[in-house]
């Protein structure tokens, strides 16, 4: 038994998994590890006692430039979501 | 011994490997019926507790976030009546269709859809990026890629039916 993906792959498949996910893998993974290796702190936020998040002191990247990257890439991946929808993508 | 062959290409490149179709789904199943139950659970407390008029304030009057900009927009009026109703009935709504497996796709987009929201508004990043809003996400990700209502779900009937095999744009609502 066995599948066989036999449509084509389209650059619309290429743009969307490499941009949409390359955007979320480089604010997730690539960033974190940047983060973890440049020192302590080694998480991007930090809680108050009052329970106010605040960018923890000696972050390296900015997590809003971080969450911005992220929600990029999955804004992309919703947009082929509704474009595969639109123009009925991969299907016979 | 493995019995499903996954023959694809990725980037151009040939991939292929071998996945036990079986476990699969099983486990396309279990983590439906978990993801389902989260979210629905979400949604039915918070009616059962406030009723549709949920406190959406601390989500939507938030500023110098990511999205700031189109959340600042629904903090007043009918926009945020919008937003107070839509929580707690979209969240009853989508787990309720991921749960019995109907809608399942459209189901997880629009809860993929809240949950960019909640990832950017909750910033609860003091163990890192990869926290439960970003496994939330990925989930319902996982729920539209892996078509899990097709698995003992109310979408494996509805796929079968002369008026989706007609439509077949519609299969990406279902599965």
């Amino acid at each position: 038994m066995s599948t066989n993906t036999n449509t084509e792959e389209t650059l619309a498949d290429q743009i969307a998994m490499g941009l949409g996910g390359g955007l979320m893998i480089l604010g997730v993974v690539i960033t974190g590890i940047i983060e973890v290796f440049s020192g302590s702190p080694y998480s991007p936020t930090s809680t108050l006692e009052d329970g106010t998040i605040v960018v923890a002191e000696g972050v390296t990247i900015d997590p809003y430039i971080r969450a911005v990257l992220i929600t990029i890439g999955a804004a992309i991946l919703m947009l082929f979501a509704i474009y595969a929808f639109a123009t009925k993508q991969h299907l016979d | 011994m493995v019995n499903t062959e996954v023959d694809t290409t990725l980037f151009g490149t040939d991939v292929s490997y071998e996945i036990d179709g079986r476990w699969l789904a099983y486990f396309t199943f279990l983590l439906r019926l978990m993801v389902g139950w989260w979210f629905f659970h979400a949604g039915i407390t918070k009616i059962l507790e406030s009723g549709v008029s949920y406190n959406a304030s601390w989500f939507v009057a938030q500023e110098g976030l990511v999205l700031s900009p189109i959340m600042n927009l629904f903090q007043s009026g009918i926009p945020y009546g919008i937003v107070q109703f839509m929580i707690p009935v979209g969240e009853t709504l989508i787990g309720l269709g991921i749960l019995v497996g109907c809608l399942v796709r459209l189901a997880s987009f629009f809860g993929a859809f809240l949950m960019i929201f909640f990832v950017t508004t909750n910033r609860g990043w003091g163990h890192g990026f990869v926290n439960s809003d970003m496994m939330g996400l990925l989930l319902f990700v996982a729920m539209i890629v892996l078509a899990a209502g097709r698995i003992w779900g109310i979408d494996a009937f509805l796929e079968k039916t002369s008026f989706v095999q007609n439509y077949p744009r519609l299969r990406y609502l279902l599965g």
